[in-house]
């Protein structure tokens, strides 16, 4: 009896063994890495976090448009932060904080794009009736375009740098890639991306498009010289029909016509619940709502900070008449404020400087430069730079025709005379590839004033050194390496910092 | 046997025949005694004695031997531990009884003797309730303290774990004075950079706190320390077990004990503060040292402010009470046992509008038939606790150093009432009297800590066990906040703001085990146990911030909030060997495999054994009779146990976090790099002892050496921003050595009538961090509040002690400008600036010029306690003391610092001015250009202390009044006084060099170590005066 007592309870105490199962748990309040995605808003959510480092400070909410333009010969002033001013004077080191942010947010976009892309798996499997085969395809389009986006950003800059295609690495990172692989990787994914991703017609506003997408691809080969290809992208953007230039140029700059006609991709501000210094991303932490821009109160004179002047150079190089100049800069005497009310003083301006920035300030409507922070989308990539990248690429084709061609459908919305014709001859003659390419340098400044071209452009021309005396050759092409990447990574050493630094 | 070894005569494991033996032998006393005694007539008129003998918990005690010295007559005591006994006034009665302090009577007046038998501690028979089981002392070969249940409640404490301190060595216990408030508990240091919190085990069911359990429930405190006694828990054992058996009945007849205490609180030390001249004065100085020109405030000449004098210290204090009210009713027959109790307790702060209340109600039971047995604990306790509010994270005992004194308390043409400091004043300190009277929080929780279990005889030897045990509590926190001050004020808010949070936890633990002992060839005793246990917690966690009060119930929609919920499971293996021969040779084996879904896919199994040995060299043939060595044993351990606090929930996962919103729709991003490979802490412990007692067993001494060798410490690597994730990703990487001594020397002297006893206990421990991480130099409290103006206070670093205070040095005042340009670059310096030592020798003073300024690990606990009786009067002492620790005084930032306008200490009337050229105390200057205030050895302190914790004197009625009283009613009545924190000495200056638990840092399950020994104007401790009774009936 006794024993059988024994094997009942024995029994008893093996069957309690638990249930190792119970041991897989999984965050039930958050949502998990491990079983995503479940849902459409799941896989939706992740793709606007792809795009929210778009908006932070180190990227379109603050600090590029900074950096870009100091370090061209666009702007001039002495005032703003010494690590924004470390741009202009070219004294950035490895531990400016802007630069970081920069690498940072570039990177945090990259991390996003390569967890949707990591599970492509998951969302592969998931039903039709979940997400339809044409969202999954441009989910996967987005989040490519982001990667390639991202990487564009940080290659250009940085060179050679840490090249990431999962999440699935340890703390520590990955120590550096050749650029050649990440150029390969951003022109992979943007030939993907512009196969898998929607027209611009059917997409919702602020979304990657196939027109993005090739844009940017045709601009990632121009920048490398690979001209057939670039031809190739931009010609199906022209084609394609989705773009025209807007009829009024000012409206590339405005909050009430965001996302027109001529916007191939732009990052998307809001005001949201009118509380815009709130929704700002301070600091870069990029951990929440970064919804505003601080762009205008940056560099507006006119109850803004003031941080950001146009040069004498810029203002100078708009020929008599072009209506651009008028729209990119505020005079004295200029009306500003709503209904124009207000009228711009010269010690709004400061002393001895002849303008002020009106593009992209709040004042075209407001009575200040800082009713709060912005919420004017930032154009990244507008028609009228594709037209123009387009002429770039044919001239160096050797097809001037068509490259005047398009110069002249700029020169046409800015109401001004035609390349080609004998009034423009007599300053900007089109008759040979150099003569062109010269006409294209003019126009670029000109169009493009304040949008973060003209050091990229002098930098690819081999020019920048003429025009920015601080430039180092040989050391500023690049930016440095954040010290605090090479700090935190075991494999990489000051020997891994850019020349220079 | 050789030794007088005080020993029963049945072995532990058979009592029943050791009470036969002894109710044999007494009827054999007493039949003798009856025929001497009808022989020869006394000299003396014999009366007849009789009364009752009892334990410390007042059972009566059956089988107790009692003799009249000098004689052989003998009776022994029936079952309900009655007597009755021949004998003239003038004899000796000796009562005596295994297991207890024998005790010598002289028979008077009286006829009845009520006697109480203590326990006697030397004892080897002693029980000592371990991890799953219980070991006599004899047999112990492990490190373990314990603490009896009369020196827990003899301290008057709403937390059962505040009565804990100085007890037992290696067990160190900060206490705070905040009533409810769970104090700082850690065995033997620290072993982690994470939670060093240990683990408490209940009734064999592991809880998360017992913050709770009632100090007159719990029968005994076993505090496990080494790997042989902490390893059975596993991946849990690490930082240390608190084992805790609570009060269960016993056969016997039903006793009834009724005890109450009152207490009162006294105001506290205050700080000595500038008075409004003195402030008006410094301030002006201030003011005109930043910009000569400046135009002062108005106040400052406004004889409506200036006649004020306010100390708002004393506005904040009050004195406080205490009240405890406890009825319990015990007792048993063969096949059933019974507990039951009821206690309530309250207590006023010393801190205006802090207090606490607790009912807490306790059941335990066991009912058997045959080889079948089944039993329960239950408690249930319900609180409330209105704990000290911060306002901005400040101590209402900063903002009262702070306050400007011309400012009164109350201002009638403000919301609310109170008057607050504006722009004006320059002064930014909040009115503590309004934050305490006007931010209100209340916390009620409902705790249930309770188990049932089944055991089976199976046969001779092997007991089969279950035990199921529920650990449930909801803690409902509503924070209350009224409007106060003026419209567009400094200091106002206009509405009214409620926020609550409701946390539930509940943990199912099921625990299975067989265990078989047995003995073979007389002298090899053996027990074998095999256990599996399973563990499942459920937290969830709801809370809401609105402008309407909903009720702590509704936590409905119109509050914003959150909502959450987490899970841990648990499984668990156990086998353990015991062995000795005749308890000369002891061997103790053991491992668990340990698994926990906090662990990573690739390490969710750990392994923890653990061995030890003990040698009684005392048994040994080759020992000499005639030392004044009565017991020697000599053991050592050895063990890995882990920690899995630190891992947190799903933390080895990334998961994605929202609110990364683009346009107008949310984002979601992942928050980390996940870790499968994170696992637990796992601590190498190796514990060598010896035990010792001398002359006539008068003289215990017990000595341990410890080393605590921990790895896979987990380290929060933060991600190479090129990873693009914001957390950290936990790792097991680092490493820490802790060590230290313990000793435990006591002494008793047993009289007839006068008896005393003294036990001293002290532990070092020192530990250093050995290992952080290859890319991690040093660790700052990143995301607790662990700073000082812009300065963190404690940091971690390796070959340092972990959290030491890392700051400036000061080197003097510089007295003028020559000093100042011949010193290396120091910006914002000036005459009368503090002069900071470039202590890296690179001519400039910076962040790099920091180092370590202090470590709050005292290298010295202590506890000492005596204890005397003489006829019906008890007295007893308990001191407590630290040595060797530093404290880092935050306060002094606000007293002495001068990084702003606020009041200060009188230590400001020593300022440095072009006349006074002081070479302590720098110049008065607003915003500090120097930065005079930042974290430097100024502000650390000597933290030792030595403290009379506890005083009481108390006053057993005799017999003869209770009979007068209530004729064979009451058994015992005691009256008692106490006071605690009568005295402490210490050089450390703020209120209390007892830093408990930080303010500012969740209590619920955060850990505090990073802001250990910083005093922000901590609740202190105060004396108090008790009053008690205590009846038996």
């Amino acid at each position: 009896m006794k024993k059988y007592i024994l094997l009942l309870f024995a029994v008893a105490f093996l069957a309690d063994s638990c249930k190792t199962d119970d041991l897989e748990l999984s965050n039930g309040t958050g949502i998990s890495s491990q079983t995503f995605p479940q849902t459409l808003a799941e896989l939706q959510g992740a793709i606007n976090g792809t795009y929210s480092p778009l908006q932070s400070q180190g990227l379109y909410g603050r600090y590029l448009f900074y950096m870009y333009d100091y370090m061209g010969d666009d702007c001039q002033t002495q005032r703003g932060t010494p690590d924004l001013l470390d741009f202009i004077n070219y004294t950035f080191t490895p531990s400016n904080n802007d630069i970081y942010l920069y690498w940072k947010n570039c990177y945090n976009g990259i991390s996003r794009a390569n967890f949707i892309l990591d599970q492509q798996g998951n969302i592969d499997a998931l039903e039709e009736s979940v997400i339809s085969k044409e969202l999954k395809d441009k989910f996967e389009g987005e989040a490519r375009f982001l990667r390639a986006f991202y990487y564009f950003l940080l290659v250009e800059r940085f060179g050679d740098i840490p090249l990431y295609t999962t999440t699935d690495v340890s703390p520590n990172g990955l120590s550096k890639s050749l650029k050649e692989d990440v150029y390969a990787l951003i022109i992979g994914d943007l030939t993907i991306a512009s196969e898998k991703l929607r027209l611009k017609s059917v997409e919702e506003a602020g979304r990657a498009t196939q027109g993005a997408a090739l844009a940017l691809l045709g601009k990632v080969s121009l920048y490398r010289n690979e001209y057939a290809a670039a031809k190739t992208a931009f010609d199906k953007v022209i084609s394609s029909g989705q773009y025209t230039l807007t009829a009024d140029y000012f409206d590339n700059f405005k909050v009430e016509t965001e996302n027109n006609s001529e916007s191939v991709f732009e990052v998307q501000f809001e005001y949201d619940n009118g509380n815009a210094w709130g929704y700002a991303d301070w600091g870069g932490q990029d951990n929440g709502h970064s919804e505003t821009s601080f762009r205008s109160p940056e560099y507006g004179a006119l109850g803004g900070w003031h941080n950001n002047d146009p040069s004498e150079e810029l203002v100078a190089e708009y020929e008599d008449g072009d209506p651009r100049r008028d729209a990119n800069f505020y005079f004295p005497g200029d009306s500003y404020g709503a209904g124009g009310a207000l009228t711009v003083t010269q010690e709004q301006i400061g002393e001895g400087i002849t303008a002020a920035w009106r593009k992209y300030q709040l004042s075209y409507k407001g009575n200040t430069d800082l009713p709060g922070l912005s919420d004017i989308n930032h154009r990244v990539i507008r028609y009228a730079d594709v037209l123009l990248m387009a002429a770039e690429v044919e001239n160096q084709l050797g097809n001037s025709t068509a490259a005047i061609a398009l110069l002249n459908q700029v020169r046409d919305r800015a109401m001004m005379s035609n390349y080609g014709t004998p009034e423009m001859d007599a300053t900007y003659p089109v008759g040979s590839q150099e003569e062109i390419f010269t006409a294209i340098v003019h126009e670029r400044r000109v169009e493009l004033a304040g949008e973060q071209s003209r050091f990229p452009d002098l930098l690819r021309w081999g020019m920048i050194t003429d025009f920015v005396p601080n430039f180092q050759s040989g050391k500023h092409e690049l930016l440095p390496i954040p010290q605090t990447e090479i700090d935190t990574k075991l494999e990489m050493g000051s020997d891994d910092q850019n020349p220079g630094y | 046997m050789k030794k007088k070894v005080i020993r029963g005569i049945g072995s532990m494991k058979t009592p029943i025949i050791g009470w036969r033996s002894f109710l044999l032998l007494g009827v054999l006393l007493w039949q003798c005694g009856f025929y001497l005694s009808a022989a020869p007539l006394p000299n003396m008129q014999q009366v007849e004695v009789t009364g009752t003998v009892t334990d410390s918990e007042n059972v009566p005690l059956p089988g107790v031997n009692i003799i009249v010295v000098g004689t052989t007559r003998g009776v022994v005591t029936d079952f309900d531990g009655k007597y009755s006994i021949a004998a003239s006034p003038g004899d000796v009665l000796q009562f005596t009884y295994i297991g207890m302090q024998s005790q010598q009577l002289t028979v008077g007046e009286s006829t009845t003797i009520n006697v109480t038998l203590q326990g006697d501690s030397n004892t080897l028979d002693e029980v000592v309730v371990v991890g799953y089981g219980t070991q006599s002392r004899a047999k112990v070969t492990g490190a373990v303290s314990t603490v009896k249940a009369e020196d827990i409640s003899s301290i008057p404490s709403v937390n059962a774990v505040q009565a804990l301190q100085g007890r037992a060595s290696g067990l160190t216990v900060i206490n705070n004075g905040s009533p409810g408030t769970s104090p700082t508990v850690r065995i033997r240091g620290i072993g982690t950079l994470e939670n060093n919190n240990p683990v408490y085990v209940v009734d064999g069911i592991i809880v998360d706190d017992i913050a709770n359990l009632s100090a007159g429930n719990i029968e005994s405190v076993s505090v496990l320390k080494d790997a042989s006694t902490t390893s059975v828990y596993g991946s849990l054992g690490a930082n240390g077990v608190v084992v805790i058996k609570t009060k269960t009945g016993r056969k016997g007849a039903t006793t009834f004990d009724f005890n109450t205490y009152y207490g009162v609180q006294f105001k506290p030390k205050e700080l000595d503060v500038l008075n409004t001249d003195q402030y008006i004065d410094y301030a002006s100085d201030m003011i005109l040292n930043a910009d000569p020109g400046a135009t002062l405030p108005a106040v400052f000449t406004d004889p409506d402010f200036t006649s004020n004098n306010v100390n708002y210290q004393d506005a904040i204090f009050q004195s406080g009470s205490i009240n405890n009210y406890e009825l319990s009713a015990s007792g048993g027959g063969e096949h059933a046992r019974f507990r039951v109790s009821g206690e309530y307790q309250t207590q006023d702060g010393i801190v205006l509008n802090t207090d606490f209340d607790k009912y807490t109600f306790r059941l335990n039971s066991e009912f058997n038939k045959g080889i079948f047995t089944l039993g329960e604990s239950l408690g249930l306790t319900y609180s409330e606790q209105d704990p000290l509010i911060l306002a901005f994270s400040v101590s209402p005992m900063e903002n009262a150093i702070r306050m400007a004194p011309y400012l009164p308390i109350r201002d009638a043409n403000n919301i609310g009432g109170y008057s607050e400091l504006t722009a004006d004043d320059i002064n930014t300190a909040r009115n503590p009297v309004r934050t305490l009277n006007r931010e209100t929080q209340v916390n009620k929780r409902i705790d249930l800590i309770g188990n049932i279990y089944g055991l089976v005889d199976i046969f001779e030897g092997l007991q089969y066990k279950a035990n199921v045990g529920l650990n449930f509590f909801d803690n409902k926190f509503k924070k209350t906040e009224l409007p106060y001050g003026s419209q567009g004020g400094l200091h106002n808010q206009a509405i009214t703001r409620f926020s609550y949070v409701d946390l539930r936890s509940k943990t199912v633990t099921f625990n299975n085990s067989l265990r078989y002992t047995t003995t073979l060839a007389e002298n090899h005793h053996i027990e074998v146990l095999a256990l599996a246990e399973q563990r499942k917690t459920e937290i969830t966690s709801l809370s809401g911030v609105g402008t309407t009060d909903l009720g702590i119930n509704d936590l409905a929609s119109g509050l914003s909030g959150g909502a959450g919920t987490t899970e841990e499971n648990r499984i668990g293996y156990l086998g353990r060997l015991n062995y000795d021969f005749a308890e000369k040779y002891i061997l103790a084996a053991s491992v668990r495999r340990d698994a926990s879904s906090r662990f990573g896919s690739n390490k969710r199994w750990g392994t923890f054994p653990a061995l030890a040995a003990g040698w009684v060299v005392s048994e040994e043939d080759f020992f000499g009779e005639d030392t004044v060595i009565d017991y020697l044993k000599l053991r050592a351990s050895w063990g890995l146990a882990g920690n899995d606090k630190s891992a947190g929930n799903y933390n080895f996962e990334s998961s994605l976090l929202a609110n990364f919103f683009y346009g107008n729709t949310p984002g979601l991003a992942t928050n980390r790099v996940s870790n499968p490979d994170l696992g637990w802490e796992e601590t190498e412990i190796t514990n060598i002892g010896v035990d010792m007692y001398l002359l006539d067993n008068a003289i215990t001494f017990s000595a341990e050496y410890y080393n605590n060798t921990s790895n896979d410490l987990i380290v929060a690597l933060p991600p190479a921003a090129s990873v693009g994730v914001p957390n950290a990703t936990p790792t097991n990487i680092g490493g820490m050595t802790t060590k230290g001594f313990e000793f435990n020397l006591g002494y008793a002297n047993q009289g007839t009538e006068f008896n005393w006893s003294a036990n001293l206990n002290l532990s070092t421990t020192d530990n250093e961090v050995t290992q952080l991480a290859p890319n991690v130099e040093q660790l700052f409290n990143g995301n607790k509040p662990n700073v000082l103006g812009n300065n963190t206070i404690s940091r971690i670093a390796e070959n340092e002690s972990l959290w030491h205070f890392y700051g400036w040095q000061t080197d003097g005042i510089f007295q003028n400008q020559g000093e100042v340009d011949a010193h290396a670059t120091q910006a914002g310096a000036a005459p009368g600036d503090i002069r900071f030592r470039d202590v890296n020798g690179d001519g400039v003073i910076n962040d790099d010029d920091r180092t370590v300024i202090g470590n709050p690990f005292p290298k010295v606990t202590y506890g000492l306690s005596l204890d005397a009786d003489y006829k019906n009067f008890d007295v007893s002492l308990l001191f407590t003391g630290v040595s060797g620790n530093d404290i880092f005084n935050a306060s002094r930032y606000y007293l002495d610092g001068a990084a702003q306008l606020s009041n200060a200490g009188t230590a400001v009337l020593n300022r440095w001015t072009p006349t006074n050229p002081s070479t302590t105390q720098p110049r008065a200057v607003l915003n500090d250009p120097n930065n005079n205030a930042r974290v430097s050895d100024r502000y650390v302190e000597d933290g030792s202390y030595f403290r009379l914790k506890n005083i009481s004197l108390g006053y057993n009625l005799p017999p003869s009044v209770l009979n007068v009283i209530a004729a064979d009613t009451i058994s015992k009545c005691r009256v008692y006084m106490s006071a605690q924190n009568l005295f402490t000495i210490t050089d450390y200056s703020g209120y209390d060099p007892e830093i408990g638990p930080s303010l500012g840092i969740a209590s619920v399950t955060g850990d505090q170590n990073s802001e250990l020994g910083v005093d922000r104007g901590q609740y202190p401790q105060s004396k108090s005066l008790v009053v008690g009774l205590q009846i038996t009936f």
